[in-house]
């Protein structure tokens, strides 16, 4: 009998953690990126509100529609859904509408001043941090294999320099795919009639 | 100043539009794939627990059958000799729940002192004889007012 309770309480309590990390806890951690994007947000609002960006450049109206999709679409952003972004930029021929998106970010911050661009980019910077955080912790292999190392950067109070190092690692075109990704989601959302914004 | 938008060609067109055909395609495909994983993952403990016990119902039935005719069986004695894991497991799920809710509510305060902090600014453009409620910017009772 001892066997069979054995069996059945072990069972029960892998059955738990699996509904409190597929459920509960990715749940949570939709609601914190979210959370913290939103706050993003009402930061760039502030700075245009009190003139330290513009409302009516296409800069800040890019920038507030990316976020706006990450919003919106914090849930569907995982490691399955980044590798399948990474296979459509590299073998399906998304490369050209990624080189439009770039020409159009970068047309929009060229008319800006320096310190401009530099508040634009350190709060993309930011969100793609966040988004980064996000997929790390719901994907339960990324999960298991980086907590001990999350864990220790905490303790030595690195987290930041190690999260900065991997986003730069991670490399341009990925982050450009995810935003526009975002834009995109936005842009079809409200209907608009122009693709990507 | 926002830029007239620039005539997109044929050709730029059809790739957005193939764009968006693909990022259907591609959330679909990722659905299933995290539905896959996610429904698999609890296949997969529940026919760990079937085969184990169908495995063990073998063995032990002459066992059972003992235990039964001598009326001796103790659910405390039986939990008692469970093994240990149920307990490291035990222990390490009651962490993470409390874990969970400590962060829930840390994330939920987070939100009031944004929101509120917003609020305060925005109602005071208003009202700037407004009055508050003086509870803490997380949204806790005021120390003067715990007595």
């Amino acid at each position: 009998m001892t066997e069979y309770l054995n069996i059945l309480g072990i069972g029960i309590m892998l059955a738990s953690a699996w509904w409190l990390f597929s459920f509960k806890y990715r749940k949570y951690r939709i609601e914190l990126a979210r959370s913290n994007l939103f706050a993003i947000r009402d930061r760039l609002f502030l700075l245009a509100a009190q003139e330290k960006l513009d409302f009516n450049t296409d800069a800040y109206a890019i920038t507030r529609s990316t976020l706006n999709g990450m919003i919106k679409f914090t849930h569907t952003f995982s490691l399955t859904s980044a590798v399948v972004l990474a296979i459509r930029i590299n073998f399906l021929g998304s490369k050209i509408v990624i080189d439009q998106y770039r020409e159009k970010v970068n047309d929009s911050l060229n008319k800006l001043p320096d310190e401009h661009v530099r508040l634009i980019k350190n709060h993309m910077m930011h969100a793609h941090l966040i988004i980064m955080a996000h997929i790390v912790s719901t994907s339960f292999v990324l999960f298991t294999l980086t907590m001990p190392i999350i864990f220790l950067l905490r303790v030595v109070n690195k987290m930041n320099k190690f999260t900065k190092f991997l986003s730069k690692k991670l490399g341009k075109t990925t982050w450009l795919a995810i935003d526009m990704e975002a834009n995109c989601r936005d842009s079809e959302s409200r209907g608009k009639t122009v693709l990507c914004g | 100043m926002q830029a007239k938008q620039k005539k997109k060609t044929a050709a730029e067109l059809r790739a957005e539009i193939a764009f968006i055909k693909q990022h259907a395609i591609g959330d679909n495909i990722t659905k299933i794939i995290i539905m896959l994983i996610q429904y698999g993952v609890l296949a997969s403990i529940a026919y760990w627990v079937y085969k184990s016990i169908d495995t063990l119902a073998g063995k032990n039935t002459a066992a059972n059958i003992d235990i039964k005719a001598s009326g001796a069986f103790n659910l405390a004695e039986e939990l008692s000799q469970s093994c240990t894991w149920i307990w490291i497991l035990a222990i390490l799920i009651v962490f993470a729940a409390v874990k969970y809710g400590v962060r829930q509510n840390k994330l939920r305060k987070d939100d009031i002192e944004r929101l509120s902090r917003n609020n305060i600014e925005l109602e005071k453009l208003i009202d700037d004889k407004r009055t508050s409620s003086t509870l803490t910017p997380r949204g806790d009772t005021n120390p003067e007012d715990q007595s």
